[in-house]
């Protein structure tokens, strides 16, 4: 761990810290992002289904 | 294939993806957690890529779940064509922005990685470009699924052409062995054993069984869901009459 001993360290990552990060962070908007619609399309559509039960 | 045909039935379906699903969801959030510690802190530095090596843990896993939601999706396509299987269309529905999503994160992330180590984000080079060709077919599904009228023929269109890009499985996989290219030869998967340290190993198949937890994961539930606006649309058709359009987008 003696490489990323530091915070500055962790975020430059030897000279390569934005295409690291960018690739981690359009890994974790692809995955919540997915993630997040399915959820509320669920959510959307058991609602609905429970009003409709209740007309 | 008394298997499938146990499964193709959707309300056994349905009972078996509730139970699966949640399962899948919370071992994939704790295998992204473990797999960013391996990759990004525990795991060493490349002695000649430096720490840019660690875009492998996002852009390797990625690459492997956009080939195989290809081969999935033509497995399904193959379902649909020949058994008509509802099922079958709504599991090759469920999977296209998935897959899509990984082949294009799959591009992106070599981009980025290929600027430092070779100096360019692009080369027409015959593994990029036939990644490349996997991301159009998928867009080439979506496509010729949704342009229809007639729902059920755009269906059978989108499959038909989904069963030809499978051809372009065994291109992506070998263009490394196939052709002289930028791109590095398979570590992994070749003859002859790996020829990848165990301390970086690890943290690739810890990061690529959380994508492939994720990818079930929400495979399963966009599946459910896109079952029940089925059914909603059903029920709902018997007081108004909806076009087939609007039924597709009703289960966007």
């Amino acid at each position: 761990m003696e490489h990323l001993s530091s915070i500055s360290a962790f975020m430059e990552m030897g000279g390569y810290g934005f295409v690291i990060w960018s690739s981690y962070l359009l890994a974790a908007l692809f995955v919540l992002g997915l993630g997040g619609h399915s959820l509320w399309q669920a959510r959307r559509y058991r609602s609905s289904q429970s009003s409709d039960r209740q007309d | 294939m008394f298997q499938l045909d146990r499964f193709a039935n959707p309300s056994r379906f349905a009972q078996l993806a509730h139970r699966i699903a949640p399962l899948c969801l919370w071992l994939s959030l704790g295998g992204f957690i473990w797999g960013l510690y391996l990759g990004l802190i525990a795991s060493p530095a490349d002695y000649q890529q430096g720490d840019s090596v660690r875009i492998m843990y996002v852009h390797v896993p990625s690459a492997w779940l956009a080939l195989s939601s290809y081969l999935s999706l033509g497995l399904c396509a193959l379902f649909f064509i020949v058994w008509r299987h509802q099922l079958a269309d709504i599991a090759a529905r469920a999977i296209l922005p998935v897959g899509a999503g990984f082949a294009l994160i799959t591009l992106v992330t070599g981009s980025l990685w290929g600027k430092p180590i070779w100096g360019t984000y692009w080369v027409w080079d015959a593994r990029l470009t036939s990644m490349l060709v996997l991301f159009m077919f998928f867009i080439g599904y979506g496509a010729l699924r949704y342009s229809f009228e007639n729902a059920e023929k755009g269906a059978r269109m989108a499959s038909i052409l989904a069963l030809i890009g499978c051809v372009n499985l065994p291109i992506v996989k070998f263009s490394v062995d196939w052709w002289n290219t930028l791109h590095q030869p398979a570590s992994i998967l070749r003859s002859g054993g790996m020829a990848i340290d165990s301390s970086m190993l690890w943290p690739l198949f810890v990061m690529f069984g959380a994508f492939q937890l994720f990818f079930i994961w929400i495979v399963l539930h966009r599946m459910l869901w896109m079952m029940a606006a089925r059914r909603q649309h059903r029920q709902t058709a018997a007081y108004r009459p909806l076009t087939t359009a609007t039924l597709s987008d009703a289960e966007q």
